[in-house]
Parts: structure tokens; sequence; C-alpha cells
């Protein structure tokens, strides 16, 4: 979940603000008559014949207790629900969490693997992992529930003409809540818009064009083009796009230019920047190297950047700012590079809205206001992407995605 | 290069004919078709000559009837295409993927009507299916080609159709008839009518044009011919017996030894074993021709079974290297001991050499009206003689320069076909694109079981959080699901054998060991089940550094834990150094003479958690 405050400042528009996908149902409780859902999306109650969203953290796994309510999450931490706090965590033992419901003689209602079955009265109630069902006055049904986006663990949104596309774990799906169609099955790492095209960065390095506008997919575009067609990152400069891959990038606009520099030999590319004609390239294993038509630099730990993996990149007025995975942020100006103060040392995303800098790391999200920063989650989610969506920011995480 | 004129000889084995049909019959009752008339148009441009050949049959059937056409082309030309007449609709075909072609003629025939098909057997084999042939109407086919002026006895001839009278299953009359033929002449010498044949008095020394194609090169073809003089020797074959007999050597062939001789006193160093060109002494059986010769005072024997190229001349040495310069991508084909035929492309009309037979020589070719002619009989070529690694190649280049090859064919259907030709075509179209989705989609799995370009590890057994990937292997399995440790399950999908699927790690996930089980349902119901641990490790790294000196040599010397990922030393100016883990827990990288700044050591683990120590001081 987001931080309400700020919710209330930058939300607008008719798009529910906060989508999560909570049809994949684990544990069922009933307290006080009405029963409860531990989801992959968060908890549910029953309200009538409706499901309220009750707030909580993603990743719901097991209810640990009642009274209070205690949940346990996919790592493995517990929640107080009753008083929104955590639960001191304790080492985790082997074999600990490993457990599955077998369904037993059970005829579910589903193809679907079942986590949990309850009876309350005569009705029975079934978590699985293709929705919550209910039995009732002889037949089955399917609840239906707030679930607003498709996918687990979604990496990357863009919108064009109202069309959503959203990457995640499970797939590319593309459509608006309550009508999305899946387009490829695959992990997606990475989603962008350039002009009313939307690029697509698969999980295996491969890169796909979406035209919305005619509802085309262009699959592996690299594939032919590129003489290296593996893909690990994108960043839109202008009207083309850098792709990022191994040892080097690839251009893509009007026409496709590749420069793999000796330097960048066995590097994965994994962030990437481009102003005039100097190119800006971060490195998982490597740090900064920046080439320009006279002179190459480099920043890595040995001058500077106490971390070789870099992460991500974002303008700031005067000049580069740098998001690495274990030493937080960097900026860059002309040839020096110095830290920046950040709440978080595992930084993943950055982007500007706004004029701030808003930065995602492993453990949450927090926007630059001034000299301060301001959480933008109140559960410490890892942030798997941060873009400008129709005007708006927005946030995913491993459990929804939050547009402010 | 001498090797490959000798691969190349064999495909001059056809050279005689602008087209040689060979059979064509009913194709339920294997009887032949009676060949009423042939009209054959050349025009000769140049040392090129487009050959038309109308052939019309006789059809004596009062039912619809399917008719097939085999013939074979010269080696050094190419098809331009096939048409029919259904009734006095000219139905022209047209060149496509002979998949999308089958498929069309395969819907189409499940009608009860036919378009005619004609496909490639090899570069100089062709078989062609009509149907149905309109009751009470000829069976009327066109054929039209575009090759060489051929050598025959130091004059260059065209290339003559030759079609026997009646041979289905069985030659039922193999006679040759004799063509009525126009011809003209462009940019050409005039053509001489000579004892039935068409001779062009090409002077020697080389003859070429050049033709721009849509493609923007000059594509060029032409002949160089060395004066007989200049070869300084003439090779003379002597047949001394010739027999087309049974190909198991028994009694009641045919002696053909003066039909031999005579093909070669007529320059025909390459023929056809066949009965159009020998009879059928021994029907229904298979035959071969037996040969017995000399060339130059050289005893030689060939035995070659029916219906194979025969190619005297490849026993004929072929003196020097043909080279070109400027030519791109020249192709050759040796006609006899004086003649070779020549194609290539050029990116602008320009002066070519070549070298043939030890003499230079140096040309400029005869800029001819843009087409596709010359472009066609080069392609031709490499089709025949390139090695093609995939189809898809062989059908691009095809339809580039609309030369039927193996992944082509070429379809002639009706215009009251047309509406279904139109739907069954777009439907091909939608099948093909969905199976070259599934095709990438299988690509893109493999790539991604395979590690892909970044060697990404799959199966991870420590991590620090993240959507690593499972993948494991079950034969015969029907369905198998992995039991992750926050008790998700996943249905992981196939490829082939293996099983694979993306799970997540939560990036706040507590240190320890995990454990996922994956059950597989196999066909036979049973379940096997396998698990494998992966460790969650969010400790980064701590070590030691030193420089030492071995011998005189500064040696960086790292102890830590062993089996770190990486190990890399960073310099103040940013030169890098990976350090190679020589014992368990050390790890040491050979560090410039005379080294002296300080460096900052990066410890990686196999989870990504990373650890730095300094080292600054070189230690003596």
């Amino acid at each position: 979940m987001f931080t309400t405050a700020l919710l209330a400042i930058y939300s607008f528009g008719s798009v529910p603000t906060v989508w999560r996908n909570y049809e994949e149902v684990f544990d069922l409780a009933v307290i006080d008559g009405k029963v409860i859902a531990a989801t992959n999306g968060g908890l549910l109650r029953q309200a009538g014949s409706r499901w309220e969203i009750v707030p909580a953290p993603g990743g719901l796994r097991t209810f640990v207790r009642t009274s209070p309510l205690v949940v346990s999450v996919a790592s493995g931490r517990s929640f107080n629900v009753t008083d929104r706090t955590w639960l001191p965590s304790r080492p985790k033992s082997e074999n600990a969490f490993v457990s599955a419901d077998e369904a037993g003689d059970w005829h579910a209602p589903t193809l679907a693997h079942v986590y949990k079955q309850i009876r309350q009265g005569s009705d029975f109630f079934v978590g699985t992992s293709d929705g919550l069902f209910h039995f009732h006055g002889g037949r089955w049904n399917r609840e239906v529930l707030p679930t607003l986006m498709p996918v687990n663990r979604p990496t990357g949104v863009a919108c064009v003409d109202g069309v959503f596309v959203v990457g995640g774990m499970n797939g590319l799906y593309v459509g608006k809540p309550s009508a999305w169609r899946q387009v490829a099955s695959d992990a997606i790492r990475q989603v962008a818009r350039v002009g009313s095209d939307i690029w697509v960065v698969h999980g295996n390095g491969a890169m796909d064009k979406l035209d919305t506008a005619n509802d085309r997919l262009y699959p592996d575009v690299m594939t032919g083009a590129s003489k290296r067609p593996w893909t690990s990152c994108i960043t839109p400069a202008g009207a083309s796009l850098l792709c990022g891959g191994i040892g080097g990038w690839v251009e893509w606009g009007s026409d496709s230019q590749d420069a793999y520099p000796s330097e960048l030999t066995g590097e994965v590319i994994t962030a990437i920047a481009a102003k005039g004609d100097v190119r800006w390239v971060g490195t998982e294993q490597s740090g900064i190297f920046r080439f320009d038509a006279k002179a190459r630099h480099q920043w890595n730990p040995g001058n500077g950047l106490y971390d070789s993996w870099v992460t991500s990149f974002c303008w700031a007025k005067d000049g580069l700012i740098v998001g690495t995975m274990h030493a937080g942020l960097y900026q860059i100006e002309r040839d020096t590079i110095r830290p920046v103060n950040c709440p978080t040392k595992r930084v993943t995303q950055l982007v500007r809205w706004h004029g701030e800098l808003v930065v995602g790391g492993m453990d949450g999200c927090w926007l630059q206001h001034g000299s301060t920063w301001k959480s933008l989650s109140d559960y410490g989610e890892e942030t798997t992407s941060l873009s400008e969506v129709d005007g708006r920011l927005c946030v995913t995480t491993a459990s929804g995605i939050a547009f402010f | 290069m001498r090797a490959c004129f000798v691969i190349l000889l064999g495909a001059a084995s056809t050279l005689v004919c602008a087209q040689s049909v060979t059979s064509v019959y009913n194709r339920d009752t294997h009887e032949a078709f009676r060949l009423k008339n042939m009209r054959v148009e050349s025009t000769v441009v140049g040392p090129i000559v487009k050959t038309s050949t109308w052939l019309t049959y006789d059809n004596p059937y009062k039912a619809l009837t399917e008719a097939t056409l085999n013939f074979e082309m010269p080696g050094s030309a190419a098809l331009g295409g096939f048409a029919y007449l259904y009734g006095d609709e000219y139905v022209r075909g047209r060149l496509m993927d002979k998949n999308k072609a089958w498929f069309i003629y395969t819907a189409i025939t499940s009608r009860g009507r036919d378009p005619g098909i004609m496909e490639q057997w090899s570069p100089t084999t062709y078989h062609c299916q009509i149907f149905p042939i309109k009751m009470g109407r000829d069976l009327r086919i066109r054929l039209w080609s575009v090759g060489m002026l051929q050598p025959q006895e130091g004059t260059m001839n065209l290339p003559k159709p030759t079609a026997p009278r009646a041979v289905g299953y069985q030659a039922t009359d193999p006679t040759l008839v004799e063509p009525i033929w126009t011809s003209r002449s462009v940019q050409s010498p005039p053509i001489v009518e000579q004892d039935g044949r068409y001779t062009v008095n090409l002077p020697s020394g080389v003859s070429a044009v050049a033709q721009k194609f849509k493609d923007g090169r000059i594509y060029v073809a032409g002949l160089i011919r060395t004066p007989q003089d200049n070869d300084g020797k003439k090779h003379r074959i002597v047949v001394k017996s010739a027999f087309y007999e049974p190909v198991n050597g028994d009694r009641g062939g045919a002696d053909v030894t003066a039909k031999v001789q005579e093909l070669i006193d007529r320059g025909d160093y390459a023929f056809n074993a066949n009965n159009a060109v020998f009879g059928d002494p021994t029907p229904f059986k298979l035959k071969r021709l037996s040969m017995s010769f000399e060339i130059d005072g050289q005893p030689q024997t060939e035995i070659v079974p029916e219906n194979t190229s025969v190619a005297l001349i490849k026993n004929v040495a072929v003196g020097g290297n043909t080279t070109f310069f400027r030519l791109r991508q020249p192709k050759t084909v040796v006609m006899d001991p004086q003649t070779l035929a020549f194609s290539g492309w050029l990116l602008r009309n320009e002066g070519v050499a070549a070298r043939f037979n030890g003499t230079r020589y140096a040309f400029k070719p005869k800029l001819i009206a843009s087409g596709g002619d010359t472009a066609r009989i080069w392609a031709q070529q490499m089709l025949a003689t390139n090695r093609w690694q995939r189809a898809k190649d062989v059908l691009a280049f095809s339809m580039k320069y609309g030369v039927p090859s193996t992944a082509t064919a070429l379809l002639a259907v009706p215009e009251e076909e047309m509406k279904l030709f139109a739907e069954k075509e777009k439907e091909f179209q939608k099948m093909q694109a969905e199976q070259r989705k599934r095709e990438l989609e299988v690509e893109r799995q493999q790539r991604n079981w395979a590690g892909g370009r970044g060697g990404r590890q799959q199966n991870w057994t420590s991590s620090g959080g993240g959507d690593p990937e499972i993948r494991v292997t079950f034969h015969d399995a029907k369905s198998v699901d992995a039991i992750l440790p926050d008790r998700r399950v996943l249905q992981l999908t196939a490829e082939g054998d293996v099983w694979g699927g993306n799970f997540e790690i939560p990036a706040d996930a507590l240190e320890g060991t995990y454990i996922v089980r994956v059950v597989a349902t196999l066909r036979d119901g049973s379940r096997v089940e396998r698990s494998w641990n992966y460790e969650v490790d969010r400790t980064p790294p701590h070590g030691k550094a030193d420089i030492l000196f071995i011998g005189s040599k500064p040696v960086l010397e790292v102890r830590s834990e062993k089996g770190l990922n990486e190990v890399a030393a960073f310099s103040t100016d940013g030169w890098k150094w990976i350090l190679v883990e020589v014992r368990p827990g050390v790890y040491r990288v050979e560090l410039p003479l005379g080294f002296n700044g300080s460096l900052t050591i990066v410890l990686k683990d196999r989870a990504g958690n990373k650890g730095q120590v300094q080292c600054s001081r070189p230690h003596s």
C-alpha cells in the first residue's frame, strides 16, 4: 500500500490509484462470521456479496493467528494487521516454510491448484492459484475480487491513448482494468514508451515492439537487425531508443546503430543515458563509462563510485544522478563524482517527476522534496519500476502498481 | 578453380536444348499425350537467347483429365515461367513459396478443380501437373526460358527445344518433333538457318550484355570463346561402343554407338541417357548407357543409369584457371573446351577483365534495356551451385529474381478459381504468421533456458532476491508443478522434456536455505518428485588484501571466503584487474611492474553481496 497522504496530494483521474492482483488466494479464515482471504495482492474481507480490501502488505501467504490477526508474507516475515506493525523476524530454519496443501478428495471447481478450503455453515470457500470459489445453493461460483491488474510482480507499465501495457513475471498484458489480454507469457524485464510505440524487454533479452494503434506486436525486433540481439535495459532518448546489451549498446531510431567498445567487452549494460553525442553506460561489474567523440572516462570503486553495480541513471539540473545496488546515489558533474544523501543504499530505479527525483529501492520508494525525502510506500516493498504514465507517477512493486 | 569446373560440367549436361520435354502423359492412365505441334520463338540478344515454346497435345479424353509434363533445361539457362490454356483462357504460373503453392493447390483440388502447378526437382529438371484439361480442347502449354547460345562445330547455335512425339510411362513414339521455329536477332549478328539449325556467327573473344535490375545492380551474362587455334589442341573423341541396355546387363539392349558418335560430332558433349534420345529397346525395364570411347587416343569407359546426364567432356582437362576482375560473384559454365558461359554483377557498368584457357580478355558489357534476363541467368547458377544453409534463404533469393528453385513452385490458377485462391493465400499467410510466432517463442524460450547472452544463472543456489528461473528435465511428463518455499505452486511450462518458469525471491526474504519441490505427473499417471535448495544470503564477504612480490613481480593477493563470484581490483585511474582463485579462498592477480598506487578491491559473492577492501602499500 502507498502513503495515503501522498495519494491525496497527487492522485487524480478516473483510473483507480492502486492496482493489485488478488487472484492467488493462499489462506482463508473466518473472523466475526466473515471470511477473510490472504492473497498475493493483500488481505480481503467478505462484505456481503462483495470483497473489501483491508490495509495490509502484499504477498500474503498464511494466517499465523486470528486474534490479533497476524499474517505471514512471502519473505517469511509476519505482520500484525490489527496494530499494523511488523513482528520481529526470526532466523529462518530449513524447511520451516515449505508446505503445500493438497486438495485431497475435494472435487475442485477449477484445474488451478487448491491452497485452502474452509466451511462456513452450509457453504464452502476454496482458495486457489486462480481465484476464490464459493459453493452456495448447490453450485460453485467464482467470487469477484477487486483485482485491477493481472500480473504478479509487475516490472513495467506504459499507456497509449488509454490502453495500458503491463509487464510482469508471468507475462505481458494489454488493456485496462477488467479487460486485459495476454500477449506474452514469459517474464518481462522492462516496458518503455517512445512516441506511440511501446517497447518491451523480456527476461531472456528479447525485445518486442508493440504498436497499440494497430494492435500489432512485432516480436524480437533486434534479431536480424543487430549483431547481438540480447537486450538488458532500454532508455528512451528523444525519438530513438538506447538498448543496452552485453558488451555494448544499440541506438534504435530511423535506423539501428551498434556500438561495442572494447572497454565494455563482456560487460552487461544495466543503465544507459545520452546527451547529444555523449553516452553514459552503467554496468553490473565495472561501474560507469562515458563515451564521447574525444575521450572516454570511467568511474568505478577505484575513483569514487563505491559500487561497481550501476542500476539506473536520471538527469538532474547540474549533472547525472546514478543509482547503485549497494552504495546508494551519486552525482556526476563534468569529471567529478560525489555521493548524494538518500534513504536507501539499494537503489534499483530512478525517475524525475514534476521536477523532483524519485528513488526506488529494494526496500521502498521515496520522493525527494527539497532537501527531504518522503516515503511513497507503507511496507517498504521492493520497487520494480518507476515511470511517468499519462502525466502520473507510476510505481510498480512486487505486489502491485500505484499511480500518483 | 579446376575442381569447380568439374562440378559445373555436370550442370552443363543438357546444354544442347532450350527446353527438353522428356514425357507428357495422362496422370491416371499413364498414357502418353500425342504432340500435335511445337511452335518456338527465339530472340537473340548478344549472347543470350530468350526462348518461348508452345506445345500443343491432342486430348482424346471424354472426361476431365489430368496431365503431367516433365522437362529439362540446360545448366546455363533459367526457366522464366510456364502457362497453359484453360479453354481460351491463358493461365500463367505465379512463382511462390512451394509450401504455399501446395497448400492452395490442395485446397482447390478438394473442390474437384485444380490449377496447374510446376515444381523443380533438380536445378535442371521440372515437373508440372495440370488439371483439368477442358474436354474437347487440346492441351496447350507454354514454357519460356532464358539461356545462352550453344557452341556446336565451331558455330554458335540457338538452343533448340526438343519434344518427343509421344512419351509417357512408355515411349509410344519417341521421335523428336521438328519445331515450327521463328527467330529474331537484337544487337547480335544475323541468324542464319543451316541444316535445320539456327546459327549466329558470333566472333571469338567475349560477347557480353548487361542489364540494370530492380535492385540497382548491373547483371552481366556472356560467353568467352577461345579460338580453336589458340587452344592448340582440339579434343578428338572416338566412340568405340555404346549400348543402351537393361541396367543389370541383360540382353536385349540397343547398340547406340553411331548415335552417340553423331551427338559428339555435333558438338553435344553432354546429353541425357534416356528414351527420348535413344528410344526404348526394353520397355518396362530400367536401363543404362554403357560406353567405351577414346579422348585424344586415351581409352575411357563410362556407364550411366537411365535418365542421367552424360558429360563426356568432364574427362577432358580444361586448361588454366578462370578468373574475373570487377565482376562480382562470378558464375561459370564450361560449354565446351573452347567456350565458357559466365554471369555476375557489377555496381555500375564498367570494364571487366577475365582470364580463360590462359588468355586474358578485357571488355565492357553492352548495356541493354533494363530487365531481369541476365539477373535470372546468374541467379539460376547461384541456386544450382551455391551451398545454401537455410530453405528460407533459397526462398527469398528465388522470389527476388523470379527463378524457380527447390523452395518455390509456379502455380497457375484460372480466373474462376481466383477468389478461392485469394482466400487460401490469406489463410496460408495467417498460418505462416502463427507458425513464425511459435518458432520465435521457442527460440526465445531456448535462449532463455540457455542462459541468454548474459549467461545468467538459472536454478540459482544463492540469491539476494529477484525473479530467478527454474529449469528441470522430466521425460514423458504430463504436467510439472514447482512447490515454492512460500507455498506458491507454479505450473511450469514445457519445451520438449525441459520444464521451466520464473518465481520470486522477495527482496526481504530472510537469510537461510530454502527448498523448491518439483512434482511431475507423468503420462502413465505416476508422480515423480525432485527438489533443490537455494540459499538467501545477505552477508557481504570480507577479506584481507596484500601486495606481494613473487620474484620481482608485484602480485595482489586477497584472502576471503572460497567460491566468490568475482574479485576485482580497481586503481584510482580506473583500471580494473580480475583476481583468480588460486586456492580455496585465495585470489591473486599480477600487477604491472612498478605499480605503486592504491587499490580498491571489490568482493562479490554468488548472491550478489559485495564487500570492499583497500590496499595501498606494497609489501616488500
